[in-house]
């Protein structure tokens, strides 16, 4: 160990320590913690500062007996946690005599799990700076979940609860290791303390409740239990008692509810109160942040994982890990592009990694491209044979193709039998996404960048070809073909050639080839359209869409017919059709219509369309230049509810692309 | 997530400098010394460390440490107490994890009539090299010999015991195949056809090419939640053919419906937990909810873990659940679940209570008060000091490097073991310190192996740990009980009859054990079932409950001694009328 010796030479500190807090603005600390990132010269400097300020620490006299400062073996360990180590011993190396200085440097000891050094550092914080209670309650929490447990835990406790006000965190785990330890008269008589000051504490009701469990005075239990059986903090432990406690009373129907509640119940959530957080805050690294967004994802805290894998990606740009994370956070966002994007640099950055291929794999099947993703997923087996779950996803990607003698083979290898499986197995084989869907979508989705008629006649011809129009896919997924459709309508509008094309190939088309035409038409349709309408309706070879030319015959015809554009969005389907016009058109109307969402009122009843625009937004705002510029170029004239939401993602756009 | 995150770090700012615990920036107060938590012996020791001059030399072969951490390497192996010549004496069976590569291969001691163990693993069959986890034991084609099974990383080894010494190596004609990582195994009747089948908790998707870091951000083994976890597989025995002729195994593990919830299983155990009569299968899942299936009887099992409650700890927390002991803590008649646990975690003790109903009551025992706080493996609920009421050991070592400099690669991951005592209500206290020759030195412990290897009618232990020793350890509680130890036997199938349930009364004082090896972790123990008496002195009689759901009583010549029970040899218990609690 090489510790430095502290010398009698070195100058006592009367002033704060010589860390230029007041250089950084306020805001770009606040930037640099909502970016997730952890300076430590910066809290500690910051720590220092309000200490100096506002603490009652007087550090003015001399104290002998100091401890060594203690080193820890760093040998091997990620930059950044060498970084916040050192920069902490720093701190505390120029104001040994200063507690919150141990007990900082305690914490990011801590939150890196060198225990043994915290501990001492601990020692010597609570030494110093008596009347904090934080540095005996981290230390109760370190030896809590050591070796020593709760019996090592509980003087240090009850140390922070003396310090604390009685309906504390302190307070509570003090009743808590109590209760661990089997004195349960004396962690009642700690839990009473804590429901004295506020008789609905949730922590204080779900330990009386195990105290009473304990006890096996289960009707008491109840009592504690049942009123926090909802409460976000407590409620998965809460109901796990409360199912055991019904199974005790013989209350069967109500411990079976209980527990079908809690199969779908997110873990318990920590209190924002918890000092273990702010240890958690000083962890750096890349694992730790992983742990994070792992852990939020687990909690259905989505887009808060979504922010914090994006900062771990741009701290650690290099960390397959870190991408891996990323596309996982996607994926649960519901943005697959994201999601195949991350997962793509994840490969890029480790090609031997068999779980980046897979990964990559499963965003593919995410998405029903069975034939890419299955590539992917061999390559994964390939390159780690023994992986088993990668024959999982085999057996999806020959599901997805059909091939269920293959998947069969393949789940059996997985030693998985997926519960959607037996249906697979059935006859009924699951159809892959069209050939012509394959080829068009990208072609319809930026066909504003290069508008070439041509395009959109050969998109007409493959979507009516009977090969297509007859694909079993679209048993279930018609409205894919009315987007298209509609889509070419938009294309169409105002080019007379382009609906005479259309017109012309009627005669020849499949039936369900005729009603994409007739889509296309209702909203592209002329006055020459109204005539050729009128001998379809005489034709009796279209007796079958007689109700379709009718209606179209009366569309073309209204005086006031309007397009979609033209009018408020309703449903989350409109916003498809939407985006479709845009993709067209390249025009604002439609993108204007779609933003026009978030000004309506925040109420139950719009929430489901206002998410759909959301996420449809985000997504397409990274895809597409000209929207970001139509948006830019009319945002002054939106109201507050779309401006703000218009001008937070295009903040958002923007850091991600300073990142990039 | 923004805004939390950054809310808590400016409390912590304030919190630096006043204590955001507390209401203001009160006066000093002095810190309370830390307890201590080891204190000197109090107690005589009971056990003794007799490795040495019992003759065993096995030394656990880990597979190298290159910096790779090899996520399997730090499971360990574990052992079997076996009769593998059928001549009365325990003998042992030591697995090596030294890779398909390595010269370290399993060894066979065969206990001499001295008492001293002889290692006759050459030309035995059993002498195999690889990376070898866990082992059951049992005669699966009722030929009267014990057969083996071994798991391993990516496979499975059966070995058909052929007598005199020599192992067959049986896997492909059993038809046994398994290329996951397997962690402990057991033999079950579970279709009470008089035929073993196997089941096998698998662990993890393990993929060799992930990197790792502890929270110091050092290289170190990854923690199990990396990986997605596998489904432990159900192998049905076929039986024999009109000639004789054992057919191997058949899988189940889909139609079983075992397929259908994969889990990172490390513990199996075999038992009746809904009070059917019928085996169900348990297994211990590694931070993920435990698995409990209960055995429909027509093939099939349904998972139950959640509503029996045997699913989450008393928190409602899916915990680190690895070994598994079973047994009757509290002299309810109703047997108990113990589950080994993480450093941060207690252990796991489920009382069962009613019938096929089980809550996890660790602090009303008194487990999460002990001496020291290990990542505990291996474990038994055995009654050492036969005083009547099962007590527990269990065997303690890290998965993580501790922040303490080591002397050597496994120093960082050594832990000492432990052992409570119970005072007959189910509530346990720590004696650890009471016995250094077990629980003194440090180890990475891992199996640990139950049976009494001395024929003094009480129980010993034999410990693994990875990268050490196996040990040893002999029964010396001082003043022990009367005791009796069971040995149930169905002559028909020409063997141990794994799954029956004996019971004995004696005036209102009754016990019960289940005849189930494959307990603990990665190990397999002494067949018979040991009962501590106490004062007890004379037994009322004996019931067992056999395997295929019949029921006969025996008398009880005497106690301090070993029985041999022959089914068929008692008195028939017609149906419900057994001594089921």
């Amino acid at each position: 160990m090489s510790t430095p010796q502290r010398s009698d030479a070195e100058p006592e500190i009367s002033q704060p320590p010589k860390v230029a807090t007041q250089q950084l603005p306020p805001t770009r600390v606040w930037r640099r913690i909502l970016m997730g990132g952890v300076v430590l010269l910066l809290l500690a400097a910051a720590g220092f500062f309000i200490a100096f300020r506002i603490g009652p620490w007087k550090p003015a006299e001399k104290i002998s007996d100091l401890p060594d400062i203690p080193t820890v073996n760093l040998d091997g360990a990620d930059p950044a946690i060498i970084r916040v180590v050192r920069e902490a011993r720093d701190v505390l190396e120029n104001n040994p005599e200063v507690g919150p200085a141990w007990g900082q440097y305690a914490m990011v000891l801590q939150a890196h799990g060198f225990a043994s050094a915290a501990h001492t550092c601990y020692d010597t914080a609570i030494r110093l700076d008596s009347t904090n209670a934080l540095w005996p309650y981290l230390q109760g929490d370190l030896y809590h979940d050591g070796p020593g447990g709760p019996e090592a835990a509980l003087p240090r406790f009850e140390q922070a609860a003396s310090l604390s006000p009685p309906n504390s965190l302190a307070q509570l785990r003090v009743a808590n290791t109590l209760l661990e330890l089997g004195r349960l008269e004396d962690a009642q008589r700690e839990f009473r303390t804590v429901l004295t000051v506020d008789s609905n504490d949730p922590q204080a009701q779900l330990g009386m409740g195990r105290l009473e469990m304990t006890r096996r005075q289960y009707r008491e239990a109840l009592k504690f239990l049942e009123p926090v059986s909802e409460h976000p903090g407590v409620q998965n432990a809460a109901c796990t008692m409360l199912a055991n406690v019904y199974d005790r009373i013989g209350d069967r129907a109500l411990a079976d509810q209980m527990r079908q509640r809690l199969a779908k119940m997110p873990p318990d959530r920590n209190r924002n109160d918890d000092p273990a957080l702010r240890v958690a805050g000083f962890e750096v690294g890349v694992g730790p942040e992983i742990t994070t967004v792992e852990r939020l994802m687990a909690q259905k805290q989505v887009q808060e994982a979504v922010d914090v894998a994006e900062g771990t990606v741009h701290r650690y740009p290099s960390s397959q890990e870190a991408w891996l994370a990323l596309s996982n956070a996607y994926q649960m966002a519901g943005d697959r592009a994201g999601s195949e994007r991350a997962a793509r640099k994840c490969i890029e950055l480790a090609p031997k990694n068999a779980d980046a291929w897979l990964n990559l794999g499963n965003v593919l099947i995410s998405q029903r491209r069975h034939r890419e993703a299955l590539e992917h997923v061999q390559k994964a087996i390939q390159l780690n044979p023994k992986k088993t779950l990668a024959y999982y996803s085999l057996g999806e990607c020959r599901r997805g193709l059909g091939d269920n003698a293959g998947a069969a083979e393949a789940y059996k290898r997985a030693g998985i039998e997926p519960p959607q499986f037996r249906e697979s197995t059935s006859p009924e084989r699951e159809p892959e996404v069209p050939a012509a869907l394959q080829k068009n979508v990208p072609v319809m989705t930026f066909f504003y960048t290069d508008p070439q008629p041509e395009k959109a006649q050969q998109v007409l011809a493959d979507l009516i070809s009977p090969e297509n129009v007859n694909n079993p896919w679209y048993q279930e997924r018609g409205v894919v073909l009315q987007l298209m459709a509609a889509n070419l309508g938009d294309i169409a509008f105002g080019h007379e050639e382009l609906i005479r094309h259309f017109e012309s190939k009627f005669a020849a088309a499949p039936e369900m080839g005729k009603r994409i035409i007739l889509r296309a038409l209702g909203t592209c349709g002329d006055t020459t359209t109204a005539q050729v309408v009128e001998q379809w309706l005489s034709d009796t070879a279209n007796a079958n869409i007689k109700m379709e030319l009718t209606r179209l015959k009366e569309r073309l015809a209204s005086s006031d017919r309007k397009r979609l554009r033209d009018a408020p969005a309703n449903d989350p389907i409109d916003l498809d059709y939407l985006w479709g016009d845009f993709f067209a058109t390249g025009e604002y109307a439609p993108v204007s219509r779609i933003f026009d969402v978030f000004d309506l009122p925040n109420d139950p009843a719009h929430s489901e369309l206002k998410q759909a625009a959301q996420y449809s937004a985000i997504t397409n705002i990274q895809q597409h230049p000209k929207l970001v510029e139509l948006l830019k170029k009319n945002l002054d004239a939106r109201s507050e509810g779309s401006k703000t939401m218009i001008t937070e993602m295009l903040r958002r756009l923007e850091m991600e692309q300073r990142k990039k | 997530m923004r805004f939390s995150v950054s809310a808590a770090i400016t409390t912590s700012l304030v919190g630096l400098a006043c204590g955001v615990l507390t209401s203001g920036c009160g006066g000093p107060t002095t810190p309370p010394p830390v307890k201590a938590v080891v204190s000197a012996p109090q107690q005589p020791p009971w056990f003794q460390d007799v490795t040495e001059e019992r003759g065993l030399d096995f030394v656990h072969d880990p597979g190298p440490v290159d910096g790779k951490y090899f996520l399997p390497q730090i499971n360990g192996s574990g052992a079997a107490l076996l009769d593998f010549d059928n001549d009365g004496r325990l003998d042992i069976y030591l697995l090596q994890f030294g890779g398909p590569e390595s010269s370290s291969t399993n060894a066979l001691y065969r206990q001499l009539p001295g008492g001293k163990f002889q290692n006759v693993s050459k030309g035995s069959g059993l002498d195999i090299n690889g990376h070898n986890h866990g082992v059951a034991v049992g005669d699966i084609n009722n030929d009267g010999w014990v057969d083996v099974i071994v798991t391993q990383y990516l496979g499975i080894k059966l070995f058909l015991n052929q007598g005199k010494g020599v192992f067959k190596p049986a896997t492909e004609e059993a038809k046994l195949k398994n290329p996951h990582w397997s962690a402990s195994a057991s033999f079950v009747d579970y279709d009470r056809d008089g035929w073993l089948d196997l089941v096998v908790a698998n662990y993890l998707d393990f993929d060799e090419n992930r990197v790792c870091t502890a929270r110091g951000g050092m290289r170190d083994y990854c923690l199990p939640n990396t990986f997605l976890p596998t489904a432990s597989r159900l192998w049905r025995n076929r039986g024999a053919d009109t000639g004789g002729k054992w057919l191997g195994y058949e899988d189940q593990t889909e139609a079983s419906g075992l397929a259908s919830k994969p889990g990172p299983g490390m513990g199996v155990l075999c038992a009746d937990f809904n009070g059917d009569d019928w085996p169900d299968i348990f297994v211990a899942n590694d931070i993920e909810a435990n698995h409990l299936w209960v055995n429909q009887k027509n093939g099939s099992f349904t998972e139950e873990a959640i509503s029996r409650g045997l699913a989450f700890d008393d928190r409602g927390q899916a915990a680190s659940n690895m070994g598994v002991a079973y047994g009757d803590v509290d002299g309810n008649g109703l047997s108990d679940l113990f589950i080994t646990h993480f450093t941060n975690e207690h252990h796991g003790l489920w009382m069962q209570e009613p019938r096929g109903s089980f809550e996890e009551l660790s602090i009303r025992a008194g487990l999460s008060h002990s001496r020291w706080h290990g990542t505990a493996w291996g474990a038994t609920l055995s009654d050492f000091n036969q005083d009547g009421s099962l007590d527990l050991a269990l065997m303690n070592g890290f998965v993580q490097r501790r922040d303490a400099p080591a002397k050597s690669f496994w120093e960082d991951y050594k832990d000492r073991n432990q052992v409570y005592v119970n005072d007959g209500t189910g509530h346990f206290q720590d004696i650890s310190t009471d016995n250094p020759a077990l629980c003194g030195d440090p180890n990475v412990g891992r199996g640990l192996c139950v049976g009494d290897l001395d024929g003094d009618g009480s129980l010993d232990l034999l410990t693994t740990q990875v990268g050490g020793a196996a040990r040893i350890f002999r029964n010396v509680a001082p003043s022990r009980g009367h005791w009796l130890m069971v040995r149930a036997v169905d002559q028909a199938l020409h063997r141990d009859a794994i799954g029956a349930e004996v019971r004995l009364q004696s005036g209102e004082r009754r016990w019960q054990t289940l005849i189930q090896p494959s307990q603990s972790f990665q190990c397999a123990n002494d067949l018979r079932a040991h009962f501590g008496l106490g004062t007890t002195d004379k037994i009322d009689r004996i019931e067992i409950l056999w395997p295929d759901g019949s029921t006969e009583q025996f008398a009880c010549p005497g106690v301090d001694r070993v029985l041999e029970i022959q089914r068929g040899k008692g008195e028939s218990v017609p149906p419900g009328k057994g001594e089921k609690p």
